[in-house]
């Protein structure tokens, strides 16, 4: 065979293991032959290397079907004519189904909340690879008053157990096996408090949850940030009983109940859950919330407030990730507890922009990490009444507006009285920069626009950027976590 | 360290984060957000369907109904690839259905598009020779013309292929076919294809001067 002819090629005579020549020189030349395919159609090239042509008249036929797709200047000014961003935005003028939803009960849910400000609610997530196993919880407790028992001598404990939790977190977000190391064991002194009441602790056969650690174990959350922690005491709102929130990075997350096998658990699902907290037995209500689009109202506020979001991303597992470079995305949707939003941004900035994100009826809770020993000292003195139609509207428009699929974030809510009961279950980690990083940090003054500015320009003028300044905006991490389904 | 982090978690997302915010803002509820995705991304899906449907007119009515569609669906996207993959998978059914309904595919000459569109035939990419641009649109007519007559089933993979730049693993998830089927077809496409150009060529009397293509030395 020394021709180039397509037809010579087709023929019954030009056949390598029984296909046709032409047939693997088209694979080939698209490289798609594996490699024991290739080694012998480059044998049989050696052979008949005026074969070789027809791999050129391949390459002529790419140009041509390339040009084929090319649409030309009549033809771009027909699409622009027709205007298809206006046609498809005419088209889907309505919200999508979760937002629209969500509108809805927002305007609703406000009557609706006012009637029922006495019912104790609480919204978790969970990740939607784990819809049968419930991630991330907080309590309100019913029927029975709760052991009067967070107060504030355990908040002072939680101040100085913070931080470093605080920063474990951060450490484990970004898989660094060796940047710290576990808490002590009295350095969660309120958590260990907390999984005695029984009402938090786990159900015999469970196993009990792990301290957070610098390493992740594979298969458990990145980050071993613990839940948010209200022990809510409906019985008392009315009488005005302190407020027992604690810090929400200072606790660890109360255990789940223990659904059987198979158990689906969908967004808007309300779970009573029996379980006893010392000597009493208490029901404890989960309602299943979805929190993707929550996470999208944040990063909208944070452009509201001039904040460019870096990166928004649903997290796999650190381990994984680690061990086995670049995690398959499709896993990590799935298997993701967490939510992280990173930003760059002044604190008053951020500070505005969560404050507006916490007056959402569905926002995350969230914690500043700064602010939250001020938070727990407002809370212990003035027991204000707590935003109990908020916390409902949530979990109404949560309980209407399931969306499948959806990455999970730990959320909580709950309407016992409080002051802002809604500081839970998300968490502001700020990190510090290091000397070095601080100096490679743009300065405002570069005139970048931030909202212009992509996240590979971010990148960019980071390498290139000259030190010019001894401060540098904080870098703030922004986890909205979900407990750990292993953890139950 | 921690930036050398941040840049991993960066690129391990098929999506970007600038269609990730957009995608987040639509599920927030700003339907506007939409508008900038479909910017984005038209031209480009418009590159394939065209060949595939054999008009501008019946890619832009396909384009639209994927990129309806696809907002539709914007809840069930995970972001388990790329935002434009998934929207090309949208606009490859949604063309399809619209091909079954319509039949085959007409064939357009360059007659018949300058009849409809009242518009000499001008290509923006052979630089500023008016017979350079001539040419060169009318070799685009011709190997439309020629994939609108191949059957769908050697011309999607061999355009899939080409133009979308898909593997033939890609190509057999999309089309639902065995991975040898699809390695079989895009050949065969590819000598129907040279096949149709060759006769198309001789039964429109192009002139020699513009038949000189490096077919002919076939």
């Amino acid at each position: 065979m020394n021709g180039t002819d397509w037809d010579d090629l087709n023929s019954d005579s030009s056949r390598l293991d029984g296909v046709p020549v032409s047939e693997l020189l088209s694979a080939y030349y698209d490289g798609e032959l594996s490699a024991e395919e290739r080694l012998r159609v480059e044998a049989w090239l050696e052979q008949n290397p005026k074969a070789r042509e027809i791999l050129t008249h391949f390459s002529e036929l790419s140009t041509l079907v390339g040009q084929a797709g090319t649409l030309s200047s009549h033809e771009l000014k027909h699409v622009a004519a027709q205007s298809l961003q206006e046609r498809v935005l005419s088209r889907v003028a309505a919200p999508l189904p979760s937002a629209r939803f969500a509108r809805t009960w927002q305007r609703w849910g406000i009557a609706l909340l006012a009637a029922a400000a006495s019912l104790t609610l609480v919204v978790f997530l969970i990740p939607p690879g784990r819809r049968n196993q419930p991630v991330a919880m907080n309590t309100g407790v019913q029927n029975a008053p709760l052991p009067d028992v967070m107060v504030a001598s355990e908040i002072a404990e939680t101040k100085e157990a913070s931080p470093k939790l605080l920063r474990t977190a951060a450490e484990a977000v970004r898989g660094q096996a060796d940047a710290v190391t576990a808490p002590a064991a009295d350095e969660r002194t309120p958590m260990k408090k907390m999984a005695a009441d029984s009402a938090f602790a786990p159900a015999p056969g469970q196993a009990p949850e792990p301290a957070p650690a610098s390493t992740p174990a594979p298969g458990s959350s990145p980050v071993p940030i613990p839940g948010p922690r209200v022990a809510a005491d409906a019985a008392k709102s009315g009488a005005g009983a302190s407020q027992r929130a604690m810090p929400a990075p200072s606790v660890t997350a109360p255990q789940l109940p223990q659904l059987a096998p198979g158990t689906r658990v969908d967004p808007g699902e309300i779970i009573h859950h029996l379980a006893t907290r010392g000597d009493e037995a208490v029901v404890i209500e989960y309602t299943v919330v979805d929190v993707r689009k929550t996470a999208g109202e944040l990063e909208v506020l944070l452009r509201k407030h001039g904040i460019q979001t870096l990166r928004a991303e649903a997290r796999e597992n650190a381990g994984d990730r680690e061990s086995g470079g670049a995690a398959k995305p499709k896993a990590a949707a799935e298997d993701s507890g967490m939510f992280a939003i990173y930003v760059e941004a002044d604190n008053d900035q951020l500070a505005a922009a969560l404050k507006d994100f916490r007056a959402l009826p569905t926002s995350l809770d969230v914690i500043d990490s700064q602010r939250a020993d001020k938070k727990d000292e407002e809370k212990s003195q003035d027991g204000a009444p707590p935003p109990q139609a908020a916390a409902k509207e949530g979990a109404d428009r949560a309980r209407t507006a399931p969306q499948k699929g959806a990455p999970s974030i730990a959320r909580s809510a709950q309407e016992p009285p409080a002051a802002e009961p809604r500081e839970q279950g998300a968490y502001q980690v700020q990190f510090p920069l290091t000397r070095s990083e601080a100096k490679q940090i743009p300065r405002r003054s570069q005139n970048v626009p931030k909202q212009q500015q992509g996240y590979g320009d971010y990148l960019q003028q980071r390498r290139i950027a000259e030190p010019k300044g001894e401060t540098a905006a904080s870098r703030v991490l922004i986890v909205l976590q979900a407990e750990d389904a292993e953890k139950m | 360290l921690r930036l050398t982090s941040i840049v991993f978690m960066a690129e391990e997302s098929p999506v970007s984060t600038d269609d990730q915010l957009l995608i987040n803002r639509c599920r927030a509820g700003e339907s506007a957000a939409f508008g900038l995705l479909v910017d984005r991304y038209q031209n480009r899906l418009l590159r394939t369907l065209v060949p595939l449907l054999g008009s501008v007119h019946d890619a832009l009515d396909a384009a639209q109904d994927a990129f309806v569609l696809a907002y539709q669906k914007l809840d069930s996207f995970r972001g388990d690839s790329a935002f434009y993959s998934w929207l090309f998978r949208i606009a490859y059914n949604a063309s399809m259905t619209s091909r079954r309904k319509r039949g085959r595919l007409p064939r357009r000459s360059l007659d018949q598009r300058q009849e409809t569109t009242g518009e000499e035939p001008m290509d923006g990419h052979s630089g500023s020779d008016p017979a350079a641009r001539l040419l060169s649109e009318e070799r685009q007519q011709l190997v439309r013309t020629a994939l609108s007559e191949l059957d769908e089933e050697f011309r999607d993979p061999l355009v899939l292929r080409e133009l979308e730049g898909l593997s033939y693993e890609e190509i057999a998830e999309v089309l639902d076919c065995p991975l040898g089927t699809i390695r079989s077809r895009i050949h065969r496409g590819r000598i129907e294809l040279k096949a149709k150009l060759l006769r198309t060529m001789n039964e429109d009397q192009v002139p020699m001067a513009r038949r000189r293509t490096a077919w002919e030395s076939n």
